[in-house]
Order: C-alpha cells, then structure tokens, then sequence
C-alpha cells in the first residue's frame, strides 16, 4: 500500500507491506538507527517515537498508521532547541545512559516536559517504567530530568 | 570529566550496535534448537530447500567442534545427546530470516528421549551422575565443637534464577576483508581474546586470520556476555567460512531470554553451634548449585561461594560441603556477584535468625561475631583484609538510626499480632533490616587468564592507549584518559583509548569481577610509569605491562589458604520497607549503605555503580521471576519479566568511608548483590512477622 507521512520534516512517499512495523520502516528502509529495536512486543520501550506529537511504540505501531501523519525520531529531533535542553541538563548533572536506550530516554524527557516544565521525582520515576534497561541510575536520571526543566524553563523565559 | 564529545554522540542516537550494522548482501543464520531436554538424536528428516539456503552441520565444522572451559566441553552444534530444550542443533544460512525460521520449523528431528532433570535431587542417592564438582573444607572439629555448643541452629536458604536483560541480545557480524582472507567479527562481548581463540580454533585458522572487533559504545552488557558471545561468533564465523558471504545473526529477545545463561539458582543449609554467649563456635553449611547443562566456571563459583561463607565471621570450626550438579537447563553463567551474592544472601539472614533466636539486637551479634585481627577469618592472616573497624557499622547505624527504628517497629509488630483488632487494613505493616558483605576483585583464576596492557606516545606527544579490557562505562574511560594524562602530563585531549580489535589490542582477559578497575587500571598506571621512564631515549615511546599473578599464586585453591583476590572491599546495607497488607506486596521506603572500597577514582560513577547494583540486586530479590517448567520457561513469563524500574526505588544514601586501605583501587560493582538481598528480606521477615528464607520473594507467602 501506498502511504505519505512527514517523517522529519521530510514528505515521503512509499508503498509498503501492510503488515510492517514502524520500527522497521525506521530502521531498515530509511536507516534510522537510533531507533533501537528491543523486544518487538512494547516491552522494553528502546523504539519510542513521536507519532503525531504523541509518544508510541513503534514496534507495536503499523507502519501504515502513518500516513498523513507527522514522524519525529531522535535524527530529527537532535537539532533542535528542546533537544539541546534535554542535552545539557543530561550533561550537566553527568547523566549517561547506555547507546542502547539514550534516545528513547531523550524522546520520553521531552514528552514529560511538553506536559510540565515542572516535573516531580515521583512523575519522572513513574514515567520511565516505560524503558526497561539495566544501565540507569534512577537518581541522576531525577536530577538529568529535572535539570532539563530548568534550562528549557530558563530559555523559554529569555525568549 | 567525562568525554563529552562520546557522550554526546550517545545521547544524539548514534551509537552503532551489532544490530545496527547494515549490509544488504550478508545473509542471516538460524538455529534449528533441540526441542527436548534430554534425548539421542536419531535422525532429521529435512524438507526441499531451496538453493539459496544452506544447512551447516556438525561435520561441517573445520576444526575445534566444542569451546572448552576445563573439564566441561560445550558442542558447538550437537547432533548426538542434547542436553537442553534450545541446545543447537544445526543451522541454516540463506538471505531471507523469515523464510530461514519458516524451514527451520520444517526440519524434523527424531529423538530417543532419555530421562532429564530439571532441579536439585532430593537425596543424595539421586544426584549419581549429576553432581560435576564438589569440595569439602574443614577447620577444627566441628563434631566435637557441636557436641559442646549450648544452642543449635539449622534453616535452609534458597536463590533463583536471573536473566541477565542487557540492552542487546546476543548477535555477530562477520564479514570478509578486502582481500577475503581474514574473517573481521564485530560483537558485543566482554572477553574479546576469548572470541577470536575459539573462533580460531573450530575453523582451524591461524591467529592472524581471525579479527574480533567491539562496539565503542559500552551497551551494559554485563557478564551476560562473558563467555556466550564466543559461542554465537562460532556460529557466524562458521557459517561465513562455508558461503565465502557476509553474515548477520542476530538472536531475537526472546530466543536470548529463553536459552542463554542466567544466574545460576542455589540452595544452601546452615547449621550453627553458639556458645553461652552467642558467639559462634562452630558453622556447617551444605550448598548446591545447579548449572545446566553444561556448567561454565563451576569452581570459580564454588570457590568464590566457599569463600564468602567464611569472609565475615569469625569461627574455630567450619565444615562446607560444597556441590554444583549439571541439569537439563541451559547452561548457568557468571552473573555480578557469583557466588558470594547466594552465600551473603543466606549468611546474613540466617544471623538474623541466630539473634532473633538469642533475643539480642542485630548489630550486637554481628559485634560479638565479627572477624577482626584478634579472631581472624578461616582463610588466613591478610593485612588489610579484615572487615574494617566499627567505623562501617557505625556509620550506617547512625545514618539509618536503625536501632532505634528496629526496636520499634519489633514493638509494633508483637503489638499487630497480640492485638489484631487494633489495627486496619489501611496500616501498612513496616520493617527494617541490615546485612554486611564484602566483594573479592579479579578473578580465582586470574593466574590462569592473561591481562596485558599497552600505552604509547608518538613523536608529536599523542598518547594511545591499548587494552582489550571493555569497559561498561563512559566514566571509566573518562578515568582512564585522566589517569594517562596525569601521569604523563599532557591534556586529556591527547589521549586516545584505541578501538577494541584483537589484531592491534593488547590481551588484557575478561572484563569481569571489577578487573577492568582493579587491574586494567594499574596496568595502565604502571605503563604510563615505565613510558616516563624511557622518555629521556625520545619519542616515539612506549610502556607495556602485564598483570604479576604474585597474589593468585598465593592461593591455594585445595587447602583454601592464603589470598586469590587483588583487592576485597566492604559494605553495610539498611533497608527499610512497608508492606500493603492485602496484598503482601513490598515498598522499599529506604536504602542506606556504607562502603569501603579504597581509593574511589571518580565519587560520581561510584555512585552510580552502587545504585545500578542495588536495582540489580532488588530485581533479583523481589521481582525477577525466571523458572523452568520441564525444562522450558514458560511462554508468559518472558512478557511479564520486569527488571527493577526507578519507580521501585528511592534515592538511596550511601557513604564512602575514608579507607585504611586508601592506596588501594577496589571493586565496588557487586557490593550491592551482596549485602542488599539479606537486608531486604530482613526488612521483609519483621514487617510480615514471618521468616522469608527463599528469593525471589513471594506475594502467596502464607502468612
């Protein structure tokens, strides 16, 4: 079938199994590997991207979902101000997680900070039961999140 | 400071994964697996293929047909007895995964079923032909000390499985050089020379055939890929051999989950004489572990467990009977605490049961009983390795306030059970629990692994470091760097740690038991020392070391005298739960810790080392349930499998006590497995008012 979706800020157009995943869409038709492919059954949470401005497993999402609709991954995010947000606030309280579920990480931040730029410990701790990796320190993910609030709340307020 | 340019390169997505190696041309590999847990294969029956797939059999296999640690030989694809559902049995190359799984299914395999076990036996005339080691070690006599004991007591411990749940499940890819000579291997792997020996061998190649190359991005692999990804490069390379093509083979979530090792499930009785005032005079423990099918690393494990029994307390006499038996289950692995996790596990909460017992506090039994330089350890005199001075009790005490809270959460508890009707179902029930442990870095076997590191500096003063060590972490390749330019004074931007391959990279072993801190740090110092030295020759210059196994020699692993670690470091854990009374499931309110690890390089990755611990080992604890049911996990079990999330935990408070020791970097990375556990379901038996003796625990305790 054939589908258009804006997949970055890019229009395109391809015919495409009904059957296939976004994930592989993602990864293998257009290369977009920092979208890991973990468990293929919305465990894990390592294949989230934004879908309509809405977070969504891609693993668990047709790829024909999208059409008409509006794809943002961590290729097209990591450009932007609220990427570099996300970035320093990870940089500054020496947050890292492992390569495996960073970009999910930075795409889950994100979503929590469209939502409050006031996020709680409690929120933040809750919000990431979605992405299961062992490589997390729960206490600085806290600080990385929250400190991330900051600058975004700062930069908004400069604007 | 951390490299922020990887860092950053991390948190853009960048990171390149076995995975994400893209190569239209390579073709996949698939395993056909055993279906049984134990039985002769008689025959496979094959459907017509087509001709762009390829079947790859035992017989196929060039050279070495098994990987071989000691005395255990693991068939690289096993065509004769197979010994756990999942065991490989053949494989199929070809370019379309799918259609690869859909033959797969196709193959028939004819089997003479042969009786299997599944867990420990019941008595010992059943373990005949199970039980692949066993060691016994006295001290004293301990049947006469039992005879003159005033108070007896006897309780079995039991731990289960764990998965290991690294971000990505185990694959390779193998292609060809320009020239197709040489067979380049990229995998994620923690002991790189390992892969690239047994790769070597089943091919039957020389050394300079063969290149493993690991990713640059650490993927908190753990000891999950210690020693299986040597068996999956086997496989690729095997199969890019045969077909002269690339290949790309990737194990799926799940198939890692249900056929790769996991931790290996114990099973430990203790029996403790005390004299009149409690002080332990004699301890017999019987322990057994149970490690599939094939039991990798069985002595360390049973060594490291022996040791552990005897690394707190002081007592005269001591008979360990040590066993680890072979079953129709995948093969158990190294997991972060083997051995010393399962034995602190049951020492520490079968203390807590001796002073419940003698109606004393915790910490005064652990006083009265602790090894110190007066009443030393069964293993020898060491300076340095006694369990530091009060000072790691006190702190921890004092941060937890835990006698006061033990006291009174023990009066809260005898008050709920006189006087039930006094309390509602909205009350949470509470307790509060402590445990001591301790972690031994490097390997028993160290002297038998090499460890081998190579700093050089070219004429215009860049620095390169070499070493097949992996490390787990951005920070401690941050340490590293730092270290270097240091030591040899230039900028942190001259040094450069070199890309893992096996063709240009110095041996340095497996990265495990806290050996990438403990010696591939102190390889790396001592080299940037010898490089300083040869200096005044000019550049270009360079400093070689290789690790000096004076202090394994010093073991003995018969008598168990003497000392096989490079370093032991020290903890006390407090942990403070509430429980739902409904439904019996557990909160964890706080964690506290005090720990001596000698010198800390670098607090903050400390830290986090610690907490990564602490959620391994409350996984492990409460909610990582892995069980075999003839021989298979069950299907549901993989979707409901639930590591620990951040929303299990608190923040926890742990302190870093200035260490005696302090010249000295130790390991910290299993410090948590081994104190937490006890400490939770000590936690867990006073608020249930019931003693929890098994772990995972269980909401359907009765009560």
């Amino acid at each position: 079938m054939i589908i258009t979706l804006d997949l970055n800020g890019k229009e395109e157009t391809l015919d495409i199994d009904p059957s296939l995943r976004l994930v592989h869409l993602l990864r293998n038709t257009f290369g977009l590997l920092g979208t890991k492919e973990g468990c293929l059954h919305g465990h894990c949470g390592y294949c989230l991207v934004f879908l309509n401005d809405q977070l969504v497993l891609s693993c668990l999402t047709p790829a024909f979902s999208t059409h008409r609709g509006k794809v943002l991954t961590i290729e097209g995010f990591r450009g932007t101000p609220e990427y570099y947000d996300i970035e320093k606030g990870f940089l500054e309280v020496q947050y890292t997680p492992c390569g495996f579920c960073a970009s999910a990480r930075i795409l889950l931040t994100h979503a929590i900070l469209q939502e409050t730029l006031y996020p709680t410990e409690q929120m933040i701790r809750k919000r990431f039961t979605a992405i299961l990796c062992r490589c997390t320190d729960p206490s600085r993910l806290v600080e990385g999140v929250q400190r991330a609030a900051a600058i975004r709340r700062h930069r908004q307020h400069a604007v | 400071m951390e490299d922020l340019s990887e860092v950053r390169k991390v948190l853009q997505g960048k990171s390149v994964f076995v995975g994400d190696i893209l190569d239209p041309k390579a073709l996949w590999v698939k395993v056909k697996r055993a279906a049984i847990p134990h039985g002769r294969i008689q025959g496979l029956v094959f459907p017509s293929f087509p001709p762009s797939v390829r079947i790859i059999r035992s017989k196929d296999i060039p050279g070495k047909r098994t990987i071989t640690f000691g005395q255990v030989e693991i068939p690289l694809l096993n065509e004769s007895e197979v010994r756990y559902v999942g065991e490989p049995i053949l494989l199929l190359v070809g370019p379309d995964p799918e259609e690869l799984e859909r033959l797969s299914q196709q193959i028939v395999v004819l089997y003479e079923e042969l009786p299997p076990s599944y867990d420990f036996p019941s008595d010992e005339s059943e373990e005949k032909g199970l039980v692949h080691l066993e060691k016994t070690i006295q001290r004293g006599n301990p049947k006469e000390a039992f005879e003159k004991t005033h108070t007896i007591l006897e309780r079995e411990y039991s731990t289960g499985f764990q998965e290991h749940y690294y971000s990505e499940p185990h694959g390779a890819y193998v292609h060809w050089d320009n020239e197709e000579t040489t067979l380049d291997i990229h995998i994620s792997s923690r002991w790189p020379f390992h892969v690239h020996r047994v790769v070597k061998e089943s091919l039957a190649l020389p050394w300079e055939l063969v290149s493993v190359s690991i990713p640059s991005d650490p993927d908190t692999s753990l000891d999950g890929k210690l020693w299986y990804p040597s068996f999956v490069s086997a496989h690729a390379a095997l199969a890019a051999w045969l077909t002269r093509r690339s290949i790309k083979y990737l194990y799926s979530r799940q198939e890692d989950f249900l056929f790769t090792p996991k931790r290996a499930p114990s099973t430990i009785r203790l029996r403790a004489g005390l004299d009149g005032e409690g002080k332990l005079e004699v301890l017999e423990a019987e322990i057994l572990f149970n490690m599939g099918a094939y039991p990798v690393f069985a002595e360390e494990l049973l060594d490291r467990a022996i040791y552990a029994l005897g690394v707190l307390y002081r007592c005269p006499n001591l008979l360990i009977r040590g066993r680890v038996i072979t079953s129709c289950l995948p093969p158990a692995g190294a997991f972060s605490g083997m051995g010393g996790s399962q034995i602190l596990f049951a020492l520490e909460v079968f203390a807590d049961e001796i002073r419940q017992e003698l109606g004393v506090s915790p910490t005064e039994w652990k006083t009265r009983n602790l090894a110190t330089k007066q009443r030393p350890r069964p293993w020898g005199t060491h300076r340095k390795q006694f369990f530091p001075p009060s000072a790691l009790l006190d702190t921890v005490l004092k941060a937890s306030d835990f006698e006061r809270r033990h006291a009174t959460l023990e009066l809260l508890r005898k008050h709920r059970e006189q006087s039930p009707e006094s309390f509602t179902s909205q009350e949470f029930w509470e307790g509060i629990g402590i445990a001591l442990g301790a972690q031994g870095s490097g390997f028993f076997l160290d002297r038998e692994h090499r460890s081998k590191v190579e700093v050089r500096m070219t004429k215009d003063k860049k620095v390169s470091i070499h070493t097949s060590a992996v490390p787990g972490s951005y920070a401690l390749k941050s340490i590293w760097k730092t270290i270097t330019s240091e030591s040899l004074g230039i900028h942190p931007s001259s040094v450069l740690i070199e890309p893992i391959r096996t063709r240009s990279t110095q041996d340095s072993g497996p990265s495990i038991f806290s050996r990438n801190i403990t010696i591939t740090t102190k390889l790396i110092e001592q080299c940037c020392n010898q490089l300083k030295k040869s200096l005044p020759a000019g550049l270009p210059a360079q400093g070689v070391k290789s690790l000096d196994p004076r202090y394994a020699r010093s073991w003995n692993r018969e008598t168990f005298l003497g000392n096989p670690f490079t370093a032991i470091s020290w903890a006390a854990a407090v942990v403070e739960v509430k429980i739902d009374p409904l439904s019996l499931v557990p909160q964890i309110e706080h964690v506290w810790m005090s720990i001596d690890a000698g010198r800390i390089l670098d607090e903050n990755e400390a830290r986090r080392t610690i907490e990564l611990g602490i959620a391994q080992a409350v996984g492990w604890t409460l909610l990582e349930h892995v069980f075999y049911v003839e021989g298979r996990i069950p299907q549901p079990l993989f979707w409901n499998y639930r590591i620990c999330s951040p929303s299990d935990l608190p923040t926890p408070h742990i302190e870093f006590l200035p260490s005696e020791d302090y010249k000295n970097v130790k390991g910290l990375g299993e410090l948590a497995l081994n104190v937490i556990p006890a400490a939770l379901i000590n936690a867990l038996s006073q608020g249930l008012g019931k003693r929890i003796r098994a772990i995972p625990y269980r909401e359907d305790v009765p009560l």
